[in-house]
């Protein structure tokens, strides 16, 4: 009976552990992106829009946005990327969103098509830039 | 619940076709309406194929989980669910090789549209170019069908790969061993924050694991019709077909499951059974092949073997590290199993018989594959246990869970202990 007893309180115990520790990670996890968030200032699409005038009528914008613990990677990328495209620009800020300027004239697809699988807003301001040049 | 679970395995059936299609039809230049076509085709298809309803529904005569249990049940689900949410929103674009290959392969594949074959560019090395192609195609072939890219489509394809596993393994449990231990194998799934977090983290381990245990599951649907229902071949073939499109590790699962078959369950598997798997495995395995040939960079864990393999074979501090690994990337799901299998014979007092050979077999040849690939590594073993190991552990984690809920037949009745085997 008591070998039952001391199963049964263990099976809930370890049980409730792993069950606590999700709330833990649950807590936690909104905690430091919710601090993240607040603590950076993402880039605006008015600063973007003068950061476009200071560039060549060709060069298209492009703008990448992640969050949280995808820094590392972003940084992987931004080293890949800049490695097989030497003459692209990237900036980004503490928030991970990036903004990605090239000459239209001097990249082929296959760097075309690299720098969109990277991206995630592209199109919106790839526009953006368009219109700017057509003004 | 069985219907859920028939269109589970239909619509990942259907989520294997399509990549297959779509990765052929892109291959030989078809252009884009030809592939929606394509898609609405093999939907029929898969629905004709499952016409005579696979998972079937479960005798219910017997005892419900306690309160306690129900409630611990329900807690577990509550926080899997909240942290599956967390996550998912935290990080949209998924978790370490979501981002690196699985969600990059398919943004690539999108954007570069009948250019598709840059996806495969040799600047893109670091990215394993090798994996297969189930989820990428997927997520792009989703994207053009919506007309726009979203993050929104990897993450629902990966909450249905997670969610449908969970389902699965609690219908599978229960028809084999009953609600209580269908209610405790579920918690030691989704108590796991591993399980939740490669989920949410759009990995595709999951969906491996998935097609996994699809793959035994119908087997024993199999064993359950009195070996009748032949078009549960046809899917076996499918399902397998699927697990080796989705990461490299299905093609060993593959592999696997042939021997173990071969050696458990020869008297039921005739040629005929295997001609059967094998007719709807086999477009699987020619794209696969075509695919590995069109491209030109190898797999690294391939073209890294040479001399130094005998060396790195040779090298008995390897073995010790490796056994070591396993043991402590295993540990919570080790105690989660023990756990389960205590209180299925203390306090639930059930009957224990032996593991299914075949189910046991099964799960020794795939991780001793892994143990062979840690052995012959030519990456820095530290590095690739510390990032490679938890997650292919995973893969085969909910088949383990399968194969102890099995130990306690629903038919046997509660007995005193017998035997243990702990």
């Amino acid at each position: 009976m008591n070998i039952q007893r001391l199963i049964s309180f263990l099976f809930y115990a370890i049980i409730g552990v792993f069950i606590l520790s999700q709330f833990v990670l649950i807590t936690g996890l909104t905690r430091a992106f919710l601090i993240h968030r607040e603590s950076n200032t993402p880039f605006v699409l008015s600063d973007l829009r003068e950061e476009v005038s200071n560039y060549p009528s060709s060069t298209v914008f492009g703008f990448m946005t992640s969050v949280d613990d995808a820094v590392e990677a972003n940084n992987y990328y931004r080293s890949a990327i800049n490695s097989v495209i030497p003459h692209l620009i990237i900036e980004s800020n503490d928030c991970c969103q990036w903004v990605i300027a090239y000459n239209l004239d001097a990249i082929d697809i296959e760097d075309y098509a690299l720098v969109q699988s990277f991206e995630h807003d592209f199109f919106i301001l790839e526009n953006l830039a368009y219109a700017e040049r057509e003004q | 619940m069985y219907r859920v679970v028939n269109g589970i395995m239909i619509i990942a059936l259907w989520l294997g076709i399509r990549s297959l299609s779509h990765f052929f039809l892109l291959y030989i230049g078809m252009p884009i309406l030809s592939i929606i076509t394509f898609d609405i085709i093999t939907l029929i298809f898969i629905i004709a194929i499952s016409h005579c309803a696979i998972f079937i529904p479960s005798p219910s005569n017997d005892a419900k989980p306690t309160r306690n249990l129900q409630y611990l049940m329900f807690m577990t689900i509550l926080s899997a669910s909240v942290l599956f949410i967390i996550l998912t929103i935290i990080n949209p674009y998924g978790l370490g090789d979501a981002v690196a290959i699985w969600n990059l392969r398919a943004r690539y594949l999108y954007y570069a549209g009948l250019d598709w074959d840059i996806t495969f560019s040799p600047i893109l090395e670091f990215s394993h170019l090798d994996y297969p192609l189930l989820i990428p195609l997927n997520v792009a072939r989703s994207w053009e069908v919506l007309g726009q890219y979203t993050p929104i489509t990897p993450a629902i394809i990966a909450t249905f790969y997670t969610v449908g596993t969970a389902t699965l393994l609690f219908y599978i449990t229960q028809k084999l061993s009953g609600r209580t231990i269908a209610f405790l194998s579920l918690i030691a799934l989704l108590a796991l924050p591993n399980y939740i977090r490669w989920g949410a983290g759009q990995m595709a381990d999951i969906p491996l694991a998935f097609y996994i245990l699809l793959s035994v599951s119908l087997v024993i649907m199999w064993d359950d019709t009195k070996y009748e229902n032949t078009t549960i071949f046809y899917l076996l073939g499918l399902t397998l077909g699927c697990a080796s499109w989705v990461k490299n590790e299905g093609l060993l699962f593959v592999l696997a499951f042939c021997i173990a078959s071969l050696l458990f369950l020869k008297s039921q598997l005739t040629s005929k059974r295997w001609l059967q798997i094998a007719i709807t495995f086999m477009p699987f395995l020619i794209v696969n092949i075509i695919f590995k040939s069109s491209i030109h960079i190898p797999n690294d864990l391939v073209s890294g073997q040479g001399l130094e393999t005998l060396n790195r074979i040779a090298d008995l501090s390897r073995y010790t590290t490796i056994v070591t690994a396993y043991f402590m990337k295993g540990l919570p799901n080790i105690i989660l199993l023990l756990l389960i299998i205590m209180y299925a014979i203390k306090i639930l007092k059930l009957k224990i018989i032996k593991p299914s050979p075949f189910l046991t077999m099964l799960i020794i040849l795939v991780l001793s594959g892994y143990f062979a690939v840690f052995v012959t590594t030519p990456n820095p073993l530290d590095w690739h246990l510390e990032t490679a190991l938890e997650r292919l552990l995973m893969q085969v984690y909910p088949l383990v869970i399968l194969m102890i809920a099995s130990m306690f037949p629903v038919s046997l009745p509660k007995a005193d202990i017998t035997e243990s085997i702990i």
